[in-house]
């Protein structure tokens, strides 16, 4: 019960913050920069030992499908990277890395130029016309590195307010048990 | 157990990519290579994307409105700031505006009048106990080269003539001053009189020394006559309330509303030495009309 609870905070905390990118992207001109702000919490959970590899699947799963309602991107592409980073990064076992600010930053942009790029590759071979202009080849590159660079900075910020959200949840849980 | 443990949550973590990858694959194919297991997979996902893209959206809209709903109240205030601006120049441009009408009027006389005339503003009204204005006083004086007896018209008519001037100042006598005396005439039949004030608590003049025999009517037009040296003729002085006969005497009388609204006036054109142009177009006597002008039959 527990777990459905961590994971259902996880998941309202992907939410919260996709609002308030949503509501800011309609405040300040910022569509020149689109930063992934689940794809950190997708890494804690990867890196997270005491997550669960079905649960963090689950909620990976459920955040990514969240970011494809919000961006009005092809559906299913944000779900399937998202999902594919969680057992990526679970497998590479990279949560010796997890110690301070630079090092989040450094993981998630490392983990960030590979989600992008892949979302990048899949549209580019699913989609019949391709979604940048191949006269500028350089235009998409770039667009990714400052996707990928606003989002590994806002890391520590994400990072900070998931693991003070699972922090909560398992206080509540330790106070509730009997004895 | 464990073996199992392990072989299902691969399972499931295989399902769960699987699971998109279908979806993204069974949207981006074209639509005619789309085939029987891509139409299960959009038929069931529809729904779902579409709720889920609606509740985001949802979520994201009253958000948005209440930041919007922030702005609003701002920019309510400022608008109603605006309005209260606008409205306020609104109005001083109206007045602005009749001003300038007013005084255009004034100035349209110019010509009509001929020889030197001044604009001048009224600065201040001397009020009977029954608010009835009894004298004006302008804003131009000695200085101006204004000189007593300068006849004063305004844009309904003749107001009266300058009584005294000092520095840049001068009082004006009115024409319903029982002090004042004009040679007049009437514009239908060209019947001939004196109009005096009549100092009373309305705004009222007599003509005096109309001949009996003169077909004076309520409503008939009082102009000056020209004769004297100090008014033009042709300016309208007022309209015939009343006519006094007596049984006896040569003459008979008429009681006049003046053309002017003293109460109202604002701007004036003070007149200067009537044009030789005029002057010869009358021809007359220059000391009989003095004589006439001071009253004298």
């Amino acid at each position: 019960m527990t777990s459905i609870l961590r994971t259902f905070v996880v998941v309202s905390l992907g939410f919260i913050l996709l609002v308030l990118q949503s509501t800011i992207a309609t405040l300040v001109n910022v569509h020149w920069v689109t930063p992934q702000v689940v794809l950190p919490i997708v890494i804690w959970q990867s890196i997270s030992s005491d997550v669960h590899l079905v649960r963090g699947a689950f909620a990976s799963f459920a955040l990514g499908y969240l970011a494809d309602s919000f961006c009005g991107n092809l559906m299913s592409l944000h779900t399937f990277v998202m999902v594919a980073t969680f057992t990526v990064v679970r497998g590479a076992g990279l949560r010796l890395f997890f110690r301070g600010p630079a090092y989040q930053v450094v993981l998630t942009f490392a983990v960030g130029v590979l989600a992008l790029g892949t979302m990048l590759a899949l549209r580019a071979i699913f989609e019949k016309l391709p979604p940048f202009s191949t006269e500028g080849q350089w235009s998409p590159f770039w667009g990714l590195l400052a996707d990928v660079s606003v989002t590994a900075f806002l890391a520590p910020l994400c990072f900070s307010a998931v693991r003070r959200a699972d922090t909560l949840v398992n206080r509540r849980k330790e106070e509730s048990a009997p004895g | 157990m464990n073996y199992f443990r392990r072989f299902r949550d691969a399972a499931l973590c295989v399902a769960l990519l699987a699971l998109p990858f279908f979806f993204l694959s069974a949207n981006l194919k074209d639509a005619s290579n789309v085939n029987m297991v891509d139409r299960l997979v959009l038929q069931a996902s529809a729904p779902v994307q579409f709720l889920a893209t609606q509740i985001a959206h949802a979520v994201s809209d009253v958000l948005e409105e209440y930041v919007y709903l922030v702005d609003v109240k701002r920019e309510h205030e400022r608008l109603r700031a605006e309005n209260d601006r606008l409205r306020q120049e609104q109005l001083e441009l109206r007045i602005h505006a009749q001003d300038n009408e007013r005084l255009r009027e004034l100035l349209s006389l110019r010509p009509r009048l001929g020889g030197e005339t001044w604009a001048a503003q009224v600065i201040a009204k001397e009020t009977s106990a029954h608010f009835r204005v009894v004298r004006i006083r302008l804003d131009r004086g000695e200085r101006d080269e204004i000189r007593e007896g300068m006849p004063v018209v305004s844009t309904e008519g003749l107001v009266g003539q300058i009584r005294r001037t000092w520095g840049r100042y001068a009082d004006v006598q009115l024409t319903v001053d029982q002090r004042s005396a004009i040679d007049v005439v009437l514009e239908r039949g060209r019947a001939r009189g004196i109009l005096r004030g009549t100092g009373a608590d309305e705004y009222a003049c007599r003509i005096e020394y109309l001949e009996r025999t003169d077909e004076v009517q309520p409503g008939d037009e009082v102009y000056t006559s020209g004769l004297g040296q100090r008014f033009p003729s042709s300016i309208l002085v007022g309209r015939v309330r009343s006519v006094v006969q007596r049984e006896h005497g040569l003459y008979q009388e008429a009681l006049v509303t003046p053309a002017v609204n003293f109460s109202a006036l604002q701007e004036v054109l003070v007149l200067g030495a009537m044009s030789t142009r005029r002057r010869l177009e009358h021809g007359e006597d220059w000391d009989h009309n003095e004589q006439v002008a001071d009253g004298s039959p």
